[in-house]
């Protein structure tokens, strides 16, 4: 029975809206316009903070931990300056320790860094990134190598005087020749190019290929030990691949491998329970953390700016089906006098203008994916239209539709029969 | 004379249209008030947008003139002298305190230089707190000053004085403080006069300097200033070594003062010829101009969004009109049956578009400032006077939108078949 009015009235709306195209798609035109601005602002956003992912990824390893003195960034002032107070640096024998008690659970490479030239034959090149570190950061930060190899366990252990060039820096020593195989200067000390890392590109609009990679005890032998060190952790990746199956069990393991980590460094530093950590787990997270606070900033003003193009469509919809009121009263009249309910012309209402609002928010998501696949295409980007997203957006479409609805089935349904019929 | 007949023919239809659109808006008062409510709401985004991001970047603007408009800075680095300097400048020395009096020797178009040096925020791995007896602030922004620096960056004292060249010679124990922090140390007891105690070291403030005018979203750090002496800072903090000097023009010479700054900078520097500068001159308009070249594309990116609202209430206008149009087909055949020229229908239709959306625009310019008078009482500094540009824009492309909107609808009207038009039922 409900069901049977409910059919019945869009079957009325419908009608309604197809007998007079022009007013309809006008008023769904304004609906189609404010979803498809919506729904374009929502995936650029998104598009935006899957780059800052990807970015930070980059230059850090998908499930990659690091333990460090003190994690700048995030933390207030004062906060900061506790930290400072209290945290211990990390030094080879902490990272020794850690080792030990690995057990299966995590992978870990020490890092020390510090920024000096690179030179070879006449050309230098200035303030590079030099990190001092151990074969297994490799598969820890997923390190890709465009020629050549990584660093080896073998020359880990042989403190071998080899280098693992950035992009940047092999194209500024090397214009017009194959850099593996020649020596580079750093720190006046020779160092054989074994391998080239792939280009990395920019983040935040600071190089990623101004990097340099030597074994720890090489980087050592050339500055002395470093006096705080980094602990890039990951836990290990199983039989060799790379890219685990089940995202949602890798991320377990990631926390487990923080958990030891964490655990490991409070026994080293025989912290009681209940007294704070004396050192700092970054974690990609934290490190999306800042991008993700400006694009939750940009969207806090996009959304409504754009809310305000709904509102401006919703007011578009109302005078639509209000003139479609206006224009039935006769109709409206003879139907009541003939014994339909208030509540039906109310429904039979509500059901036009909700029509004409999903049939304009379907248009309008069509016209937008038809347009982000356009940019995509055009740009060389990935702007995905995520399904949550349109479903939201048709939902925002619909309820638009029923506010709309509401006050001209309001006059709809208080016409009075008798002068509803003498109208002309 | 054709001129003239033509320009009372145009105030003819005017006024004929408008008593029209006003007969419509009478007989259909609910529509009418939601074409125009359409585009109030476009009007009221656009121009509230445009009233905040204006606001924002004068405020901003402010924050930089408050270092003195005729004065050009100078420092070893690019951009923000309190963020870490990029990779290709980490190499370049900070500049020298002694440079201000071998600056100021050369003369010409320089009139005085003062110095400014910065303390990081964290000395010997701890913040730096100001206290004063039971009070304490962990967020003074502690800086090195010269005697004449107040001078030269026109900083206004709302009490006491700035330091003495003696006192910056000697090193002595002297402060100058800003508003937020006197307020944060003494509440509402006066600060000069009391004293306060840095890293272990007791200082008297000795001046108070009056709120700044400038800010951003209402928050200027220049109000938690604690200034001393240049002197007792770099015998007091060694690590605080990242010097700006402010280079006082004499009146109308900038420009002369920043070329000759920057020869005598080059000279004291031992740079060659082929040599790039190690060091960045600015002036308040340049940082503002190069601020303004970032922020142009969100603010269009930002406008252009908020515009949306507007070509959806212009859709409204359209709607309105489509429908006027309709429902008046038969006035319309007799209008041309009796001779009317179809231009006159068209100008009518056109027109009672653009007199529908021009209220709109005007209501929503009046929404936009009354709304604006609001956040004012909210937000201090916030002027609720939306920028005149804004505001001309708005009526404009408000009429605009509804001669665009209104044209499609009046051309279809005006070229109705009488004949056809009368039979209309």
């Amino acid at each position: 029975m409900r069901r049977r009015v409910i059919v019945e009235a869009i079957g009325h709306a419908a009608r309604s809206a197809v007998a007079h195209p022009l007013r309809a798609s006008l008023g769904a035109l304004a609906i189609a316009v404010a979803v498809a601005t919506l729904v374009l602002v929502v995936t650029g956003l998104d598009a935006f903070a899957g780059y800052a992912r990807r970015t930070t990824a980059r230059a850090f390893g998908t499930d990659a931990f690091v333990v460090t003195r003190v994690a700048t960034g995030g933390v207030s002032r004062k906060e900061l300056a506790e930290q400072l107070e209290q945290n211990g640096v990390i030094t080879r024998s902490d990272v020794r320790f850690l080792d030990r008690h690995a057990g299966r659970d995590v992978v870990y490479a020490p890092v020390a860094q510090r920024r000096a030239d690179v030179a070879f034959g006449g050309l230098t090149f200035d303030n590079a990134n030099v990190n001092g570190t151990s074969a297994a950061l490799f598969e820890i930060r997923e390190i890709s190598v465009a020629g050549g190899r990584f660093i080896s366990r073998d020359d880990e252990s042989r403190a071998a005087q080899v280098v693992v060039l950035g992009a940047d820096i092999a194209d500024a020593l090397f214009p017009s020749r194959d850099p593996l195989g020649q020596v580079v200067r750093i720190a006046g000390r020779g160092f054989r190019v074994i391998g080239l890392q792939e280009r990395q590109g920019t983040a935040g609009g600071t190089s990623l290929d101004r990097y340099v990679w030597i074994p720890l005890q090489a980087f050592e032998r050339a500055f002395g030990a470093a006096a705080d060190l980094q602990v890039f952790g990951r836990a290990p990746v199983q039989g060799g691949d790379r890219l685990p199956a089940n995202a949602q069990d890798d991320g377990r393991r990631t926390l487990a491998g923080e958990d030891r980590a964490r655990t490991t460094m409070r026994a080293r530093r025989q912290l009681p329970p209940g007294k704070r950590d004396t050192f700092d787990i970054i974690t990609p997270d934290a490190a999306r953390g800042f991008v993700q606070r400006v694009a939750e900033r940009t969207s806090a003003a996009a959304a409504p700016i754009s809310a305000m193009a709904l509102l401006a469509a919703i007011v578009v919809v109302t005078n639509t089906t209000l003139v479609s009121v206006t224009e039935r009263t006769r109709e409206i009249g003879v139907r009541r006098a003939l014994g339909a309910r208030r509540r039906d012309i109310t429904l039979e209402v509500i059901a036009e203008s909700c029509l004409v609002a999903v049939a304009g928010g379907s248009g309008g998501l069509a016209a937008s994916a038809g347009v982000l696949w356009g940019a995509g295409a055009a740009l060389g980007l990935d702007l995905p239209l995520r399904a949550s997203t349109a479903t939201w957006s048709l939902g925002a479409a619909a309820i638009s539709g029923l506010i709309a609805g509401l006050y001209p089935a309001r006059r709809a349904n208080r016409l009075d029969v008798i002068t509803a019929i003498r109208q002309e | 004379m054709a001129l003239a007949r033509s320009s009372r023919d145009w105030r003819n239809a005017l006024a004929e249209s408008a008593g029209l659109a006003g007969d419509s808006i009478r007989s259909q008062p609910a529509r009418s008030v939601l074409a125009i409510l359409g585009i109030v709401i476009g009007i009221v985004t656009v121009v509230l947008v445009a009233s905040i991001l204006a606001n924002v970047r004068n405020q901003v603007a402010l924050l930089f003139r408050e270092l003195g408009t005729e004065n050009v800075f100078a420092f070893h680095l690019t951009g923000d002298p309190y963020s870490p300097p990029s990779e290709l400048e980490a190499r370049r020395k900070p500049l020298e305190a002694s440079f201000a009096v071998e600056l100021e020797r050369s003369r010409g178009a320089i009139r005085e230089v003062a110095v400014q040096v910065l303390v990081p925020a964290i000395v010997n791995n701890r913040a730096l707190a100001a206290r004063a007896g039971s009070r304490e602030s962990d967020s003074p922004l502690v800086e090195g000053a010269s005697s004449n620096f107040f001078e030269v960056v026109g900083a206004e004292f709302a009490a006491g004085r700035p330091f003495t060249e003696l006192e910056d010679r000697s090193g002595a124990h002297v402060a100058v403080i800003g508003a937020s922090l006197a307020r944060a140390l003494y509440g509402n007891r006066r600060a000069v006069g009391e004293s306060l105690t840095l890293d272990g070291e007791t200082y008297f403030v000795v001046g108070e300097i009056a709120p700044r005018k400038g800010g951003f979203f209402g928050e200027n750090r220049q109000d938690s200033v604690l200034s001393l002496p240049a002197v007792t800072v770099r015998k007091r903090f060694s690590d605080a070594d990242n010097v700006v000097l402010y280079v006082r023009a004499q009146p109308g010479q900038r420009e002369a003062a920043r070329a000759q700054t920057e020869a005598v900078l080059r000279r004291l520097r031992r740079l060659k010829a082929a040599d790039e500068n190690d060091f960045t001159l600015s002036t308040a308009d340049s940082i503002i101009r190069s601020l303004d070249q970032v922020s142009a594309g969100v603010a269009l990116i930002t406008l252009a969004l908020a515009a949306v609202s507007l070509v959806i209430g212009g859709i409204g206008i359209a709607n309105v009109q489509v429908i006027s149009a309709r429902e008046r087909t038969r006035e319309i055949g007799l209008r041309l049956a009796v001779g009317a020229p179809r231009r006159d229908v068209l100008t009518q239709f056109v027109l009672e578009a653009a007199i529908l959306s021009t209220a709109g625009g005007l209501a929503g310019v009046a929404c936009a400032v009354g709304i604006g008078l609001l956040l004012g009482l909210f937000l201090s500094g916030f002027s609720a006077v939306p920028p005149a540009w804004a505001v001309a824009a708005g009526l404009v492309v408000s009429c605009g939108v509804g001669v665009v909107a209104g044209y499609w609808p009046a051309r279809q009207a005006s070229r109705l078949d009488p004949v056809e038009a009368l039979r209309y039922e």
